[in-house]
């Protein structure tokens, strides 16, 4: 049995460069565009502070409580929540109760990640390795990566970004 | 109009009359000259006659993105600054990156063309379509992060990147710069002095608008295969881990770094400003990078407590040069304060080095009197001193008034001597390289239209330090065996490849430093990511043959201007030798330049004894019929 991968992001590494946008938006379009993105990048940028914000595929999963039409519903195979897209009628609900603008809306429909099928094309762009598609189960990366979040908070100091 | 499109839209704000004006450009102009660095060049060579005054209205001040920019190709999120500089009296143009190109294409404009001067100051709002001019009188005299924070509050919303001056800019310091995202600058040429005699103090720009890519399959395969190369790249990792202070240390071994005003070459405790030291004591906090970029050179430093407490990006390998080995200051604290500062204040760290520099020695030979300094302790090494300096010249009080006019200017004042130790050419402070002990550089230095500095042609290949570099130098050669760097053979073919490189590089909106420093993006690999990216078929000799158009356009503009501007090196390179080290004795004597010269002027189809571009070539290039008024340049 295939071992199960998550995508991790870890502050630390992020340069701001924004490839990681760009690359979520040009992969089923032929389009860069923020608007089209399922990744948005956060900026703090007098204290040079970047924050991927991306659906984390958390366990609450509010955005799922939150579609009037439950249209989003687990897929047994890939192992995640999906948007059925003839389902979705595109009202923005889930967008708007997830915590990191992980969900796009366009005219049509939820643009949800889909982690691009178990290759996320977001990784493969990032060349600084903010973005990482890892094992689950080795608790050693999550450990390294909290602890460097920590020392991140620790060395710019408190300040909005973290509060918002 | 979508940008993906070949035409140019630009925004034409004249703040005389406040007004704002679209014109959209055909796409011969991208034809001719790809954008960017290339279209800024031929908009100001049509659009200002010779001898305007360069801080009165008839200046314009072109700010001009490329068509690679907002596409995810590496290191694509450049702007080229454009317009007749304060420092030269001649053509500028000057770089930079952070996010505001990628915000400006998102907003569906290619460049924007400044002309007039605003009574009031103002800054200017593209928000998308909508450009607004708006009041900036809470600003004026602000710093630039205080200027970026209270723009971006009264603006609300996400999304928002400035091109900004500090008070430098604003006082018209001779060598002010533009600084993008905070902390990124426009440095050279003083076009931030530009902006400020325009009354014009930040433009900020924000766009929610798409690029169109050509064919995203080609496209992003081309992007992970360089991104492949840069994983294999010894250069590309130098500037991964430490930025470009990286090379202090090993210049400083080497006896090759201008330490003194360029009379020494190596400083004792040098090291304190190189990469290695900077990230061992923990002064460097992180690596961001500009838009599209895998390499994130720009290093951000910290100094935890003490007088020089702070936080800023930067500095450079320029920087630490500038204001630290050239004025023989080993206090890494002192150094990073003085770049905070600049970037702050908005100035120019190479050429305030520079005139900062000029005045100890001028002290020091007596010259300039000891008290000028109203008690700052003007020898060699004085860090405080070098910081106070700086702030006196943004704010041009007392000495700082004089300084801020650059070093030609202070020796025409002072006399005696002093011009021998000026070291600029043309109005330029050189860069912090030492020309003497590098044949290649010299030459490029020299044939650089904006005046002795690394910012037109980076011939890196002649020291032959990393694998890309030893490759293209044989293949520019034709030959396996390498001359060294202080040997003339083959330099002037080295340094026309890195003209139409570097120019075409600018033009497209990407990276000098993946071009022409790093050697990771090739020629043929431009032409894919032009194809791919917009659609556009151009082999190898098309794509250089664009670059050497700009650089003879370029070129005719300053001829328009002042027929007498030599090529040329400051005196102090082409008449002292090198005093210390393995080099001891190079210098860039007149005849060893004057035969560099001729080569590459017979190369470039120029007139071998006088440089000037004839008709043949122009209408060759096809800058004949193409520019206006460029006939009347040439010489019958």
């Amino acid at each position: 049995m295939p071992m199960k991968k998550t995508l991790l992001v870890d502050l630390t590494k992020c340069t701001g460069c924004e490839v990681c946008v760009d690359a979520c938006s040009g992969r089923m379009t032929d389009r860069y565009s923020e608007r089209r993105s399922m990744v948005h990048l956060r900026k703090d940028e007098p204290r040079t502070v970047f924050i991927p914000l991306l659906c984390e595929h958390c366990a609450q999963h509010p955005c799922v409580e939150a579609c009037p039409v439950e249209a989003i519903r687990y897929n047994e195979g890939k192992g995640i929540f999906e948007v059925i897209d003839s389902e979705c009628t595109a009202c923005g609900a889930c967008a708007e109760a997830c915590p990191y603008q992980g969900i796009v809306i366009t005219s049509e429909k939820a643009l949800k990640c889909d982690l691009c099928g178990g290759d996320p094309f977001c990784v493969k762009f990032c060349y600084p390795g903010a973005l990482r598609w890892v094992e689950v189960d080795s608790g050693t990366v999550l450990e390294d990566l909290l602890s460097k979040t920590r020392k991140l908070k620790e060395l710019r100091g408190e300040h909005e970004i973290w509060k918002s | 109009m979508r940008s993906g499109s070949l035409e140019f839209k630009i925004a034409k704000i004249n703040l005389s009359r406040r007004s704002v004006d679209i014109e959209i450009r055909p796409r011969s102009d991208f034809d001719l000259y790809l954008g960017g660095r290339g279209l800024n060049a031929k908009m100001l060579f049509e659009g200002q006659s010779a001898g305007v005054d360069p801080l009165g209205p008839d200046n314009l001040l072109i700010f001009g993105t490329g068509k690679l920019v907002g596409m995810p190709a590496p290191t694509a999120g450049q702007v080229t600054i454009t317009a007749k500089s304060p420092a030269t009296d001649l053509y500028f143009k000057t770089n930079t990156g952070g996010a505001w190109a990628r915000c400006l294409r998102r907003a569906g404009w290619d460049a924007v063309v400044v002309s007039g001067v605003s009574e009031a100051p103002v800054f200017v709002v593209i928000d998308d379509e909508t450009i607004q001019i708006r009041d900036a009188s809470p600003v004026w005299g602000k710093t630039v992060r205080e200027t970026d924070a209270h723009i971006r509050h009264e603006l609300g919303g996400t999304g928002w990147d400035l091109a900004a001056i500090g008070p430098a800019g604003e006082n018209l310091v001779r060598f002010a710069c533009v600084m993008t995202s905070l902390y990124h600058a426009a440095g050279r040429g003083g076009l931030g002095a530009v902006m400020g005699s325009k009354k014009l103090k930040a433009i900020a720009v924000r766009g929610s608008g798409e690029t169109l890519v050509t064919d995203r399959k080609s496209f992003q395969d081309e992007v992970l295969a360089i991104l492949a190369k840069i994983e294999k790249s010894v250069k590309a990792k130098l500037y991964v881990d430490y930025g470009t202070a990286a090379t202090i240390e090993m210049a400083n071994e080497g006896y090759s770094l201008p330490v003194m005003n360029f009379r020494r070459n190596r400083l004792e405790g040098g090291h304190r400003l190189g990469g290695t030291y900077l990230v061992e004591k923990g002064y460097m906090t992180n690596g961001t990078a500009c838009s599209s970029c895998p390499l994130a050179c720009h290093k951000f430093h910290q100094v935890k407590e003490g007088p020089y407490k702070g936080f800023s990006g930067g500095p450079e390998y320029e920087t630490l040069a500038a204001l630290g080995i050239g004025c023989c200051v080993t206090d890494t604290e002192a150094v990073l304060k003085g770049n905070e500062l600049c970037n702050d204040l908005g100035l120019d760290t190479i050429s305030a080095g520079g005139v900062i520099q000029w005045l100890l020695e001028s002290v020091e030979r007596g010259v300039v009197p000891p008290q000028i300094g109203e008690g700052l302790n003007l020898t060699w090494g004085d860090g405080a001193a070098m910081v106070e300096l700086l702030k006196r010249i943004a704010y041009r009080q007392g000495v700082g008034d004089l300084l801020a006019d650059g070093t030609r200017r202070l020796a025409e004042k002072f006399g005696g001597d002093s011009w021998k130790w000026a070291v600029q050419a043309n109005g330029l402070e050189q860069s912090r390289v030492d020309t003497r002990v590098a044949k290649a550089y010299a030459l490029a230095f020299a044939v650089n239209p904006r005046g002795p500095d690394h910012l037109h042609a980076q011939p890196m290949t002649e020291f032959a330090r990393f694998p890309e570099a030893v490759e293209l130098f044989k293949q520019l050669l034709g030959k396996e065996q390498l001359p060294p760097a202080t040997s003339t053979e083959g330099k002037p073919e080295l340094v026309r490849w890195h003209e139409d490189v570097f120019a075409v590089t600018d033009a497209l909106g990407i990276c000098s430093f993946a071009t022409t420093s790093s050697y990771i993006v090739s020629v043929p690999s431009l032409c894919r990511l032009i194809k791919a990216g917009l659609g556009m078929e151009l082999d190898e000799q098309q794509l250089l043959s664009i670059g050497r158009r700009i650089v003879v356009l370029e070129r005719m503009f300053n001829l328009r201007e002042n027929p007498e501007r030599m090529d040329t090196l400051p005196w102090r390179l082409m008449k002292e030798t090198i005093s210390e080290g393995p080099h001891k004795g190079q210098v860039n004597s007149e005849s060893e330049l004057r035969d560099m010269l001729q080569r590459y002027y017979r190369l470039q189809g120029y007139d071998p004894e006088t440089g000037r571009p004839t008709r043949e070539v122009l209408t060759s290039l096809g800058l004949i019929p193409d520019v206006k008024g460029i006939d009347e340049v040439v010489a019958t």
